[in-house]
């Protein structure tokens, strides 16, 4: 009995541990035509956020992060709309959460809950174009999505380099916003901020919703099948620019609280490769919510590890955007070879 | 008086020649886009592809000791790699091709990147390269103004116009772009023909990201001779827009990168005039400009867009109905 279910896990679980090995493989063969030492390479991505404290919570931060990230993208895939807008969104969230850490005055408590607050707002706010050209215009997603990252991007500098631009440094970013909007820490030093309990609240909030009430579930019609959704009365016209919008307020909170609980201002590039890193997270869990919490931080202590391989040995921080992708690629590839057999 | 209707003339002269320069990478993706699009297959990894060739044509010619073909040859050799890869997943393994051309994206990124970093370096001052040479055609040339704005330039650019000539021959005036068209249009129907729906695809996605990847090669090669990570900077993905507004038709497709290459080179045009005029607008303000006019012309298209039948949509001819 115990034998045939092991046997069974076997099988599930075989494609996945291939896809890794191969992805590992081919990370390996970089390493070593780069001239790295593959072991000790192999051995710094996997355990590096295991080191100390410091890189556990600095792991356990880009998990946040990413975890937010990949919901942005994941909410508005469940019916079926590609949202690659999450650089854009999470960077208009960071600015909205800036502007109001840097212009409002208020107490402590309040004014980083109306940072927040604003960043998501901000955050779909620039969902929210795409999804009004979308809705109106049938413009493809993918592309005007897109195209508003680049403006987010420049808008950042923009933003960066005028009135409250910090004039120390070279790089764009602004002066700290006030120390009333920022996020308390849950540990003082190393530094680990409270913003991951947003982020856990938030994918738990979520949980619920897609799983449990009418707005999941007419949303999960909306993907499985479009035309059989409409039929049976889901308003899918209102439903797929609406779960862009709400994966717009998921990115905008990420740099919300990236702003306030981590680096306590907008600096230019502060999305860095996360975007792309959350994306292939929601993709290699399928749409599936309780699937974001393992994948995005296994991916985030591989970043972790990359990050650090990089200050030791130089390797290229490339090394683990083309591990998540090529992990992605062989469990597609592998998953539909089964379906084939079958 | 004169001095300043001279000054117009020169900007004009310029203005257009450098219009046919910033042409010709969306006008290569786009057409690769468009051909892709056309058997079929939704390539949206464009971005990535380029930036990939960028950087293979820009290391084969650096450590080829300046031999450009070489370069250009390379960046042909990667395209069709990317192009079997891409097709394998999406024709054969009939994977989503949003799904795949976003982690494609992502991967070609991430190699252009990891290669050069691996066999340049972090340098203090970039390694560039020769750029191409223009090529005066003889007579024409010699005509005041037009000569300069229109016959001065590297091979890329005419060739790029007689590739457009060639594709809307091919796709529109012969047998074999007739069935490929059908292969985009309506598989089922090209299949039941004895039309082999696979072959064509494949060719289309491959000839696509030939395309994709040489136009990365023109972007080091044509003014700058460096490889950046910002070389491509959204032309990828603004050439896809122009497919869309183009209607999977390469003339005009024509139209859409001629369009998109006015905006970006008035961007430029502003730039450098801006002390002149007295402005004292951000620059990164004006760089947003192809951005929003890639939107706004999307959405003003809206009414008369029309898709391939069949793109994003595999082929299996065991499936029973084609279901919408």
């Amino acid at each position: 009995m115990s034998k045939a279910l092991l046997v069974k896990l076997a099988k599930i679980s075989l494609p996945y541990i291939i896809s890794i090995s191969l992805a590992f493989g081919v990370a390996g063969f970089i390493l070593y035509f780069g001239g790295y030492d593959v072991v000790s390479g192999y051995q710094t991505i996997l355990t590096a956020s295991f080191w100390n404290f410091n890189s556990f919570f600095l792991t356990l931060t880009k998990f946040s992060t990413i975890l937010l990230m990949s919901l942005a993208f994941l909410v508005p895939y469940i019916s079926r709309k590609f949202n690659i807008g999450v650089e854009g969104q999470y960077l208009m969230g960071a600015l909205g959460a800036t502007l109001v850490g840097l212009v409002v005055s208020a107490p402590a408590g309040v004014h980083v809950i109306i940072s927040i607050l604003a960043g998501i707002v901000f955050g779909s706010l620039w969902a929210s174009v795409p999804a009004f050209l979308m809705s109106r215009y049938r413009v493809n997603e993918v592309i005007s999505t897109i195209m508003m990252n680049f403006i987010a991007r420049y808008s950042v500098i923009v933003f960066a380099m005028s009135l409250w631009r910090d004039v120390a440094s070279g790089h764009p970013m602004t002066i700290p916003i006030s120390a009333t909007a920022t996020l308390p820490l849950l540990n003082p030093s190393p530094p680990l901020s409270s913003a991951i309990l947003f982020s856990i609240t938030t994918i738990a909030i979520l949980y619920f919703t897609i799983t449990f009430t009418v707005f999941g579930y007419e949303l999960r019609a909306t993907g499985t099948n479009p035309r059989a959704a409409e039929v049976f009365g889901v308003n899918t016209k209102l439903l797929m620019p609406l779960s862009l919008v709400v994966g717009g307020s998921l990115a905008g909170l990420g740099g919300a609280l990236d702003v306030t609980g981590y680096y306590y201002r907008l600096i230019d590039g502060m999305q860095s490769n996360y975007p792309s890193l959350g994306i292939l997270i929601a993709l290699l869990s399928k749409g599936k919510i309780t699937f974001v919490l393992p994948v995005a931080f296994f991916i985030s202590v591989i970043d972790v590890g990359t990050n650090a391989l990089q200050r030791i040995q130089r390797v290229p921080i490339e090394l683990v955007l083309i591990l998540e992708g090529l992990l992605l690629v062989f469990i597609l590839v592998s998953e539909s070879l089964r379906w084939w057999r079958k | 008086m004169s001095t300043a209707s001279l000054d117009l003339t020169a900007i004009i002269v310029s203005y257009v020649r450098t219009v046919l320069i910033y042409l010709v990478p969306y006008l290569l993706t786009s057409l690769g886009v468009v051909i892709s699009g056309r058997s079929g297959i939704y390539n949206i990894s464009a971005e990535g592809v380029m930036l990939l060739g960028a950087s293979v044509t820009f290391l084969s010619t650096y450590f080829s000791s300046g031999n450009i073909m070489a370069g250009i040859l390379y960046a042909v050799f990667v395209g069709v790699l990317v192009g079997l890869a891409f097709g394998f997943l999406t024709i054969s393994l009939k994977l989503n091709q949003f799904v795949v051309g976003t982690t494609f994206f992502v991967l070609c990124t991430g190699f252009a990147n990891l290669l050069y970093k691996l066999l340049i370096g972090v340098t203090l001052t970039p390694p560039y390269i020769e750029t191409l040479r223009p090529l005066t055609i003889p007579v024409l040339s010699d005509v005041p103004y037009v000569g300069d704005a229109l016959f001065k330039h590297n091979l890329f650019v005419y060739l790029s116009f007689i590739l457009v000539a060639t594709s809307y021959y091919m796709l529109y005036k012969t047998y074999v772009g007739l069935n490929f068209r059908a292969v985009g249009e309506n598989p089922k129907a090209a299949d039941t023909l004895g039309i082999n729906v696979t072959l064509y695809r494949y060719v289309g996605t491959i000839i696509g990201t030939i395309l994709m990847s040489v136009s990365g090669s023109y972007l080091v090669l044509s003014t700058t001779g460096l490889y950046t990570e910002t070389i491509v900077l959204g032309r990828g993905w603004i050439s896809v827009g122009i497919a869309i507004f183009g209607r999977w038709h390469p003339l005009w497709a024509l139209v859409g990168s001629a369009l998109f290459a006015g905006v970006e080179s008035l961007v430029y045009l502003i730039q450098s005039l801006q002390s002149v005029l007295g402005l004292r607008v951000p620059p990164e303000s004006l760089l947003t400009l192809p951005f929003i006019a890639t939107l706004i012309v999307l959405a003003l298209v809206y009414k008369r867009a029309e898709l391939p039948q069949a793109i994003g949509r595999p082929y299996d001819r065991e499936a029973p109905e084609e279901y919408t």
